[in-house]
């Protein structure tokens, strides 16, 4: 008799193992698509178009807008006004991508910050934070949120780079100056977003701001810039990584270990801040919490030599292999600002796979997510040109300013030497 | 003993090549159930979110953890049960077909 006669199960279970051993490594290969389905560097790749229809219906039509923001303000009032940063982010990479649509994305900009500004005065500080905002005190004086100012001073930069605005300019400046005021009141340079907690991922946003307000208005914050790096590779990094912390209190004291879902878009900003220290801390997070498993890539929130709680920002995390949503949605954004197109091809498949898209006429979301994760992946879908842009200015101030000193410079010939001598 | 033969019965019949394909079918038919009856929508949980509020906000994530293993169902257990079905039916065949050159019956006349 045959094994498979004399043992049927174990044949049964061997045929399991094998079949096994043979479609989990190809289960990917359904769900993997070209990257240009997602990402181009010049124009909108299909996903991202229709991404991007699905918020411009959304935030056209008042009543659904309600919907969304309803469903998110019930986990987190953050989500609501990180969405619109986002958002804000992504129309002004897409109104430079193309300009012939570029008078739409100007008004949907200019609807997004004026709705959030309006929201802000009508009620106050604490309409976009968490409800454990009100329990403490803010060290600073006056007190104000750098999670806030960081965003909105991004916004409104970013509006004026696609296209000058200048009542904005002011606007601009004023956040500019709360936020330098905050943050030299703390002995690593940094504001705080609650009472006494200080966050990575605002005060990169808040130093990315400060550099697009310089390359709009002709002002320097290098020295700032520059003493803030110094400061965090000395107090704000954890040395087990090499990575910087996530959240401190005013004075430097760690209160949470590199977290995932900060760390991939504080290198985003850090590119127009640092770039060196940016792509270090970019292959440090790769490192550290970027996964590859059978064609799937996806983010552990936490590295695997810091143990930390999962806070609303992680979303769940899948326990053996630590998956995060939050981390793996922004892994997403530091893949491709960085140009790292084999992880961005596997975070891509993980998103077809366990993102379950929905597809209705020209849209397209997420059902996996909501609305402030499918404006993080529309603006990962669409970034690079407004960083650019910035660069472009602020090189181009820089060279005017070398050109400017070189030309107040004495001429360094004997006609010059004699002009100069008794 | 009685309980030990029946549930090795059972294990054969599960295991066997027609065992695998009806279960690789009635994970199929999950899915179907559960992907038209709109579940999809409340794998928003895994962002943190529910479609539902209040009190209903455990239901919601339940529905959306029933809609993704109805996913994984069809996605991974179905596929390996059909693959398996067939490596077994593969191997009964090539088991059962008589070697070239063997004297059977109608030959020997």
């Amino acid at each position: 008799m045959r094994f498979q006669e004399r043992h049927p199960i174990g044949a049964g279970l061997l045929a399991l193992s094998l079949a096994a051993v043979l479609w989990l490594p190809c289960l990917h290969l359904l769900f993997q698509e070209r990257l240009d389905a997602f990402y181009v560097p010049d124009g909108m790749a299909p996903h991202a178009r229709a991404l991007a229809q699905r918020h411009t219906t959304l935030w056209e039509d008042p009543a659904s807008r309600a919907v969304e923001i309803r469903k998110m303000r019930t986990s987190n009032a953050e989500w609501d006004f990180m969405g619109r940063t986002f958002l804000v982010l992504a129309y002004a990479n897409m109104g430079l991508r193309k300009p012939d649509a570029q008078t739409r994305y100007l008004a949907l900009m200019d609807t997004l910050i004026e709705e959030t500004l309006r929201l802000e005065r009508a009620h106050g500080l604490f309409y976009f934070l968490m409800p454990y905002a009100r329990e403490g005190t803010f060290v600073a004086r006056p007190a104000r949120s750098l999670f806030q100012d960081g965003e909105i001073a991004l916004m409104l930069a970013a509006r004026r780079l696609v296209e000058e605005r200048t009542d904005y300019r002011p606007l601009l400046t004023a956040r500019v100056d709360a936020m330098l005021h905050s943050m030299r009141q703390s002995p690593v340079l940094s504001g705080e977003s609650y009472p006494d907690e200080c966050w990575t991922f605002c005060n990169t946003v808040a130093l990315a701001a400060l550099r697009m307000a310089d390359a709009l208005d002709g002002t320097s914050h290098d020295a700032f810039l520059k003493q803030w790096v110094e400061t965090a590779r000395r107090r704000l990094t954890d040395p087990g990584t090499g990575l910087l912390i996530s959240s401190y209190r005013i004075d430097g004291s760690p209160l949470d270990g590199p977290e995932g879902s900060s760390l991939w878009m504080a290198a985003h900003c850090l590119q127009l801040v640092d770039a060196a220290y940016a792509q270090d801390q970019y292959a440090r997070a790769r490192r550290a919490l970027g996964r590859r498993v059978l064609g799937f890539g996806y983010a552990r929130e936490w590295p695997t030599s810091w143990r930390g709680p999962a806070d609303i920002d992680s979303g769940p995390v899948v326990p053996v292999l630590e998956i995060s949503a939050g981390s793996s949605g922004l892994a997403l954004l530091g893949a491709g600002a960085f140009g790292d197109r084999a992880y961005l091809t596997a975070l891509l498949t993980s998103l077809n796979y366990g993102g379950f898209p929905v597809r209705r006429g020209d849209t397209l979301r997420y059902a996996a997510g909501n609305q402030v994760g499918d404006a993080v992946l529309l603006y990962a879908m669409v970034q690079g040109p407004l960083w650019r842009a910035v660069r472009q200015r602020s090189d181009g101030k820089k060279a005017t300013l070398d050109a400017t000193a070189r030309a107040e410079r004495p001429a360094d010939t004997d006609s010059g030497k004699r002009s100069v001598t008794p | 003993m009685t309980l030990w033969r029946t549930a090795r019965d059972g294990m054969r019949g599960i295991l066997s090549p027609k065992g695998l394909l009806l279960r690789a079918a009635l994970c199929a038919l999950f899915f179907v159930v559960c992907h038209v009856a709109g579940l999809r929508r409340f794998t928003a949980f895994l962002s943190g979110t529910s479609e539902l509020t209040g009190e209903w906000r455990t239901l919601s994530a339940l529905l959306g953890i029933l809609y993704i293993a109805a996913y994984v169902a069809v996605t991974v257990v179905a596929p390996v049960f059909v693959l398996a079905a067939a490596l077994l039916w593969v191997g009964s065949r090539r088991k059962t077909a008589p070697p070239a050159g063997a004297i059977t019956p109608s030959s020997s006349r």
